[in-house]
């Protein structure tokens, strides 16, 4: 098995790009006394939130190999890496807007739109690995916007 | 946990920022705390009361929810 020069590019670009990223981040956010206790707790839940999607993709991944589909290992800790680093990133990014909003985010509309996020990732992701054809990931963009704008969508003043 | 940080704050004539800075927070802390949306710890609920000269229970309601 040859070196696969673009994977390894991506995996430590990728992870160096990263660490910078996050390094800068928690710099910039110092200055503004930004790495509070409501940081934590914001970071916390989301990691937290985040395992729960690993695991759900993990069985769904497995399901698919136990149906017999052939996934490969590359593909299968991508879809992981991927489902982790974004139910990450989205939930914190949720959680932080909503405590910064002075009109406070509709519970009910949070998980509306997160059950689009969730289930046109998953069916986007299926897609993609049976028929092989990642272009599908593609198309799972506009639903996962809809979901996005329906969940951070403040509750209006005059609802009750 | 319901809490008077607006109206002490007004009575001060402090802004959120003012209020973030003197207790080591972000702005973005005051705004969850005054909104109900995020409980602090003891010791920033502590620090928050300090600023107004007041005791925690002068400044937060326990037993009562938030606006949310």
């Amino acid at each position: 098995m040859g070196v696969q020069i673009g994977g390894l590019i991506g995996l430590y670009g990728g992870a160096v790009f990263g660490i910078l990223g996050w390094w800068f981040g928690r710099r910039m956010a110092k200055k503004q006394r930004g790495l509070d206790e409501l940081h934590s707790h914001i970071w916390q839940k989301s990691r937290s939130i985040s395992w729960f999607c690993t695991l759900a993709a993990i069985y769904v991944l497995f399901s698919l190999v136990a149906f017999g589909i052939k996934l490969k290992v590359a593909m299968v800790l991508g879809v992981i890496m991927i489902v982790h680093m974004a139910s990450w990133g989205i939930t914190g990014m949720i959680l932080s807007i909503n405590m910064n909003m002075t009109e406070p985010l509709k519970p009910s509309r949070v998980k509306f739109g997160i059950s689009i996020v969730a289930m046109s990732l998953f069916i986007f992701i299926i897609l993609s690995i049976t028929t092989g054809n990642w272009w599908f990931l593609i198309a799972s963009i506009p639903p996962n916007t809809i979901g996005l704008i329906s969940a951070l969508t403040p509750e209006r003043s005059g609802e009750d | 946990m319901r809490n008077r940080i607006k109206d002490l704050r007004k009575a001060k004539k402090m802004t959120q920022e003012d209020l973030a800075k003197q207790v080591g927070v972000s702005r973005q802390s005051i705004i969850a705390i005054e909104s109900g949306k995020y409980n602090p710890s003891i010791e920033l609920a502590y620090n928050i009361s300090k600023a107004f000269d007041s005791i925690i229970e002068e400044v937060f309601i326990f037993g009562e929810r938030g606006e949310e």
